[in-house]
């Protein structure tokens, strides 16, 4: 819902905050600030969190309704549409703000609980649903008898800097943006610093890349900035093709002019006049929404040519990117950005050196940009005093899995991964075992129980052997195979390499093939020796490290850590699926043992005729019989049977 | 719109337009034939092979119509673990066709995607750009069902 | 990558137990080969920017943690590098059991046995078992096109082809298609590269390391020929390709290799062998004559284009049809050879009878023979074209030995040093501008251009003809003369009026019919082999070739 940009209101934000955001605010201009930052309302005000999570789980029904009741009630509110808060699980969440009184926030609004609620909270009553909490407020009258959200275990322990309007303020409307403080950094740096000053702030901030790859930001910038040319470029890197991470997405959709703050200070700081936006083609919500943002930043003249009479010129594009998950890899962007396959290419030259079209180009990914307003406006101090030693900062993550509580959280750099499941997750959802943490497909690494306690750091993280990633966190259970994952990642890995160099296209395969042969069995009744399956995996050891040292990108060197990982922690389990062809998590369909219970069979036939391999005998009204050496496992006979006679071991 | 108001969108014919070109085609016609990718070749004056090759490369081009319900399922990794395997399968099998291709009858067609990116609901699917959270291998079978009958869906309202 | 001596910085690096020197800016590929280090590459060309994606090359480098590309990654201060580390070589072995994971198995059935650069890593890194026993990418071979036949089933997607065709090209007939491990090298749509832009260089051949680009065999043809009873095989060889059997043998030069070439020929079965020569003469003289009358005529649209290379005809027929009525409109001494000896026995037997072969360092020539303008009321004026590599196929099967001495029957070169010129880049320019000069001035006995030693962005030269100084130019590759020509047109320079084009770059002696080789010097020696050869000749011009009147006519 677009508030309407009164040429009033723009004038009055532009000279009263951005123009002047050191001086002293008086009351009045408080006042009027926090109207316009819905800090306070003057009508009934209800909030819908319609970012794909929410929409994904229904609320795009609930928007129907609250629309339909405000018509049918003639109600005086306003309805807008927000991001997410990061409690996905307890979507659809709606809020709602009553003027003089703290905001509630109630959790699974589903169509039919709209009426209820809205009855209620309109007359000022509470209603007989539970709440998921209120919202803490200095000014405003609070309900009895309602948790805080900040005591929300879910929220209790994170740290929410960078998701601090994410759920909370309509993403299209700059003028809350602004009254809440947005964009102010960004004036100021480029009235009151110098481009290398900038970057400086920003490495000693100790920034460092959040997309996997730990780089310091500020001195990337610098390098960017002192190589000589004539044009230099700077790319957000919105890819996220990490399959279980969500989080930039999310961000995006909830607060997305903090994004394209982030993006003018860095294209300032590193001398670029130009910069893109590459974000993937199918964050439809994602995209309508940065669009709608940046023709906002345009109206404001934030960008564009000669901003706020800096002289500086800054020009904004959002590229929408085609599928691929080598992608998000720099040099790969930029090819895909110029019109080319995105294969990635040899570095020496660094794209900061020689990037785009071979101009100085920095790259730097959604989350990373998302800390760089808050420490122009804070200072580097200020953020370096939040994490450990060498990782400073906050990291999010994207729960997902087998927790109670799954959604985007904000940790602290320092947290505990146990911390993170028990305290913020809830723990497990059901009484099965922990098995791992999966940090997602970029790095590879799993956390299993004896690491639990590692930190959320880069050196803690190296220390056992292990990466960040990009922040999935997909927590299994005893029910997962880790094998069959392992497998799956090098499938993934297959069909996602480029195919420029020998050892990720050929050896992605090769690796494929070995854990097929482990977790599969071949159709026509051969099937390997143990010793076969065994040499194999032997094979696989080395084929690994000759993809790790020669692979031209971070994809082909990280193909292999699924695999190596699993071998490291859950060798038993590799071995059982090698010599004793059996899956201790029953995933691996095709290493079940069927049978058949003499006692339960009709000898109807049904699955003699269905078996694909004729692996079953008998004869009609008969117990039949399942010849084992035959059996691929496929479950066919599992299928049809209707007395259930057919058993899986 | 057509192809000749597709291409008066970008007058510079430039190398880097080529993708979005692509997309914007692939938007309005539902995919990229011959015909298309030829004169496309010729407003930006690059070599067809060059163009098929950009294409083929990125997983979203397809060169064949996609069916009334095109089915995209999610298989990453929060997919993956809670069971998409196995409904992956199961629509195989059901719809007799892989993933990348489209059913004889142009009714179904099938794509499987690496992460939709709503992984606390998982296992998903999107039909038609509506959404299908949390699926159980019986509800997967009856959305089918469904759809060949002609059913209406209870759709989430999609983004 | 290297600068001038004298200009940039030399310094030492470590390299296994030496110290060696090294320039500033020079990858350490080119260091380290300097030095005598044998490195292993596959997509590397010399001349073309490195893309490190073959990974062979990889050396191990002190303090970086995974292993280098030597081929993109610049000399460093400080730097020790190990080339043969247990590493490095487990590194290289891999790699190519990977290739050789996704590769045909059947080399004692491949054109390239024995000559193949992956067969020979294989040896090298001592392959000595099949590791992987998986399923290999099924491609289907691609015989469409008149001239290059493509076997994606043993392409290694070096992409040198790719690279070939697009850069120096500009044709882009072919390109990397689809992802990762199933990414073929194949032209849109997967049709035939006959459908395709491809203007049938073979410059692709050329670069190959394999056997997945080979010509479109004659050889059937031919030897089908060579054994009908009823059929006489004529065969007509360029002096180019005498020049490479001599440069592939080691022979001496003499005025007789000619006739060693043609005599093995004649051993094969070939009822008579000639010397293409006198129809290159004819081509000279006439094309002479053109651009005599069109430096006459009032307008001129620009200069007259030689027309004999088919790979540039193609290529202005496909990307640049407004320059088509530039071309001199000549026919190729190879089409004039055909149609000469087919009228020509159609005096004497019925010319169904004639089977006639050319055996040239081209494969466009192919493509040429089989154009529907050299078709007369169904017979084709050139019924087979050999390649240079055909030819030593040919021969090789019938047991004799090419280039041996003391073969030579009968006298054999009929044409003059022009049909030697015709072989290298900027010789044919040469040579019409020594009958032009013939037509219009004094005599003079071994026509050269004056131009300057280092001419390798001048390729132009200014001769005085009496009242007039026609200027004449000469390009090789594709991009070099469609960027030439249009400079001349777009700057409407009036100076030139006679551009030799070859699409091949060096000219024929760089063909796509030619030997594979990867010596830096091959087109060097078969261009100095011409030139002593045109040394040899008695007749100097074109048309002082009494031979030549014979092919009047287009």
């Amino acid at each position: 819902m677009k508030s309407d940009l009164e040429n009033g209101t723009k004038e009055f934000l532009i000279q009263q905050v951005l123009l002047n955001p050191g001086r002293a605010a008086s009351a009045k201009l408080q006042k009027e600030l926090s109207y316009i930052a819905r800090e306070r309302v003057h009508r009934p005000v209800i909030y819908l969190g319609t970012a794909t999570c929410g929409m994904v789980a229904g609320a795009g029904n609930t928007l129907e309704a609250i629309r339909a009741y405000i018509g049918e009630n003639g109600l005086n509110a306003e309805l807008v549409e927000v991001g997410c808060i990061g409690l996905c699980s307890a979507e659809p969440i709606m809020d709602i703000q009553l003027p003089g009184r703290s905001r509630l926030s109630f959790s699974h609004v589903t169509p039919d609980k709209v009426q209820v609620l809205l009855d209620e909270v309109i007359n000022n009553h509470l209603p007989d649903v539970p709440v998921l909490g209120q919202y803490r407020s200095q000014i405003h009258q609070e309900w009895e008898g309602v948790p805080k959200m900040e005591d929300h275990p879910f929220f209790k322990n994170q740290q929410r800097m960078l998701l601090e309007h994410c759920g909370m303020i309509n993403p299209v409307d700059i003028t809350t943006y602004i009254a809440r403080g947005g964009y102010c950094a960004f004036v100021d740096t480029i009235t009151h610093h110098t481009p290398a000053q900038v970057c400086q702030l920003v490495d000693q901030s100790g920034l460092a890349g959040r997309g996997g790859g730990g780089y310091p930001a500020g001195k990337k910038w610098a390098i960017t900035l002192g190589t000589v040319s004539d044009q230099r470029y700077f790319v957000c890197n919105a890819v996220e093709s990490d399959p279980g991470s969500y989080m930039n997405r999310a961000i995006i959709e909830s607060n997305p002019h903090r994004l394209l703050e982030a993006v003018l200070i860095a294209s300032y700081a590193t001398g670029a006049t130009k910069a893109f936006v590459f974000i993937r083609k199918e964050f439809r919500l994602a995209i309508r929404r940065l669009r709608e943002a940046l023709e906002q930043t345009r109206e404001y003249g934030l960008t564009g040519h000669h901003i706020f009479d800096s002289g500086v010129n800054i020009d904004i594009v959002i590229k929408e990117g085609a599928r691929a998950f080598v992608c998000g890899e720099e040099t790969a962007l930029n090819n895909s950005i110029e019109g080319k396959r995105a294969m990635p290419a040899s570095k020496p030259p660094f794209p900061a050196v020689r990037g785009l079209w071979n101009k100085p180009t920095s790259v730097n990914n959604v989350e990373t940009l998302f800390n760089v307003p808050l420490i122009l406006q804070n200072g580097p101090d200020w953020f370096a005093s939040t994490g450990t030693e060498r990782s400073k900062g906050t990291k999010l993550f994207t729960l997902s899995g087998k927790v109670r509580r799954s959604g985007t959280v904000e940790v602290p750099m320092g947290i505990s991964f146990r911390d993170i499941i028990d305290r913020i997750g809830g723990g497990m959802n059901s009484d099965k075992a922990f098995k791992a943490i999966i940090l997602g497909i970029n790095s590879g690494s799993y956390i299993v129980e004896e690491t639990l306690d590692t930190q959320v750091d880069f050196e803690a993280l190296k220390n056992i052997g292990s990466a960040l990633g990009s922040g999935a966190f997909v927590v299994v259970d005893e029910d997962t195979c880790m094998v069959d994952l392992a497998r799956h990642f090098t499938a993934f890995f297959k069909k996602e390499s480029c195919g420029k160099c020998i050892p990720c296209r050929e050896g992605t395969a090769r690796m494929l093939e070995i854990m097929e042969s482990v977790t599969r069995r071949p159709g026509g009744g051969e099937s390997l020796q143990p010793l076969e399956r065994f040499k194999g995996v032997m094979q696989l050891r080395g084929l690994a490290s000759v993809i790790k040292d020669t692979s031209l990108c971070s994809l082909g060197r990280s193909s292999p850590n699924a695999i190596l990982n699993t071998l490291k922690h859950f060798k038993p389990e590799f071995d059982m699926h090698i010599f004793e062809r059996k899956c201790p998590a029953n995933v691996c369909r095709d290493l079940r043992v069927f049978s058949i219970d003499v006692d339960l069979c009709t000898g109807c036939t049904a699955c003699y005729k269905k078996c694909p391999v004729d692996a079953i005998i008998g004869s009609p009204r008969n117990p039949h019989f399942i010849v084992q050496d035959k059996c691929i496992g496929c479950g066919t006979c599992y299928d049809v049977c209707k007395f259930n006679a057919v058993l899986i071991q | 719109m057509t192809l000749e108001s597709i291409f008066a969108k970008f007058p510079n014919r430039m190398r880097e337009d080529l993708i979005p070109l692509l997309q914007m085609i692939q938007d309005e016609f539902g995919f990229l034939s011959e015909v298309t990718i030829r004169e496309l070749g010729s407003f930006l004056n690059i070599s067809v092979n060059k163009i098929y090759g950009v294409a083929t490369f990125y997983d979203n081009f397809r060169f064949g119509p996609v069916g009334r319900y095109h089915i995209r399922l999610c298989h990453g990794t929060a997919c993956h673990v809670a069971g998409a395997s196995t409904i992956l399968n199961e629509l195989e099998k059901l719809l007799r066709i892989r993933s990348g291709e489209t059913d004889k009858e142009g009714l179904f067609s099938l794509e499987v995607v690496s992460c939709l990116g709503a992984c606390g609901l998982a296992p998903l699917v999107e039909i038609n750009q509506e959404y299908h959270p949390a699926l159980s291998l019986e509800a997967m079978k009856d959305i089918i069902q469904r759809l060949r009958n002609n059913e209406k869906l209870n759709y989430e309202v999609g983004s | 990558m290297r600068g001038k001596p004298g200009t940039t910085m030399d310094f030492n690096i470590q390299a296994d137990n030496r110290q060696i020197s090294v320039q500033e800016g020079e990858t350490l590929l080119t260091a380290l080969r300097r030095n005598g280090f044998k490195v292993p590459t596959l997509c590397h060309m010399n001349r073309f920017s490195p893309t490190g994606a073959c990974r062979l090359c990889v050396v191990e480098v002190e303090g970086k943690r995974d292993l280098i590309t030597s081929c993109s990654f610049p000399v460093e201060k400080g730097m020790r590098v190990l080339t043969n580390s247990p590493r490095v070589v487990r590194a290289r072995k891999s790699l190519v059991e990977l290739l050789l994971s996704n590769h045909p198995d059947d080399c004692l059935y491949c054109q390239r046995n024995g000559d193949c650069e992956l067969q020979w890593l294989a040896g090298e890194m001592n392959v000595k078992e099949r590791k992987y026993f998986g399923e290999k990418n099924r491609q289907f071979p691609d015989h469409s096109s008149s001239s290059v036949f493509r076997d994606p089933a043993k392409c290694v997607l070096c992409g040198r082809c790719v690279r070939m065709c697009e850069e120096v090209q500009l044709v882009t007939a072919i390109d990397f298609i689809g992802r990762g491990n199933v990414t073929s090298v194949n032209s849109a749509f997967l049709q035939g590269l006959n459908v395709s832009s491809c203007i049938h260089c073979g410059q692709c051949i050329m670069v190959c390391p394999t056997a997945a680009l080979l010509d479109i065999s004659h050889l059937e043809k031919v030897e089908a020929a060579l054994n009908h009873p009823g059929k006489k095989v004529a065969c007509f060889v360029s002096p180019s390709v005498v020049a490479s059997v001599a440069e592939q043998t080691g022979s001496k030069v003499h005025k007789d290799l000619g006739a060693e070439v043609a005599a093995t020929l004649e051993k094969c079965g070939a009822e008579r062998v000639t010397d293409l020569g006198v129809a290159c003469d004819a081509n000279v003289a006439q094309e002479a004559l053109v651009l005599r009358e069109r430096m006459s005529s009032k307008e001129s649209a620009g200069p007259v284009l030689s027309s004999c290379c088919p790979a540039w005809v193609s290529y202005l027929e496909t990307f640049r049809p407004e320059w088509l009525p530039l071309l001199s409109g000549v026919s190729s001494p190879q089409q004039l050879m055909g149609a000469g000896v087919k009228s020509g026995s159609e005096k004497t037997a019925g010319k169904e009878e004639v089977f006639t072969v050319a055996v040239m360092p081209c494969v466009a020539k192919k493509q040429e023979a089989s154009r529907e303008e050299y078709t007369h009321k169904g017979v084709a004026g050139v019924d087979a074209v050999l390649t240079v590599r055909e030819y030593f196929r040919l021969v090789r099967s019938h047991g004799l030995v090419p280039g041996e001495p003391g073969q030579a029957v009968k006298p054999f070169l009929q044409g003059s040093a022009a049909a030697w010129k015709m072989a290298y880049s900027g010789g044919k320019a040469e040579a019409v501008a020594a009958e032009l000069y013939r037509l219009t001035g004094p005599h003079k006995q071994g026509f050269r251009f004056n131009t300057p030693k280092n001419q390798a962005a001048r390729k132009e030269s200014r001769v005085v003809m009496g009242r007039q100084t026609p200027g004449f130019a000469w390009v090789s590759g594709i991009a070099e003369a469609d960027r030439y020509i249009g400079m001349l047109l777009n700057e409407k320079r009036k100076d030139i009026h006679y551009v030799e084009v070859m699409a091949c770059p060096g000219g024929c002696a760089g063909g796509g019919g030619q030997p594979v080789s990867r010596h830096p010097d091959k087109i060097k020696n078969r261009k100095k082999i011409c030139m002593e050869m045109e040394r040899l000749c008695e007749v100097k011009v074109a048309g002082e070739n009494p031979l030549a009147k014979h092919f009047q006519g287009s």
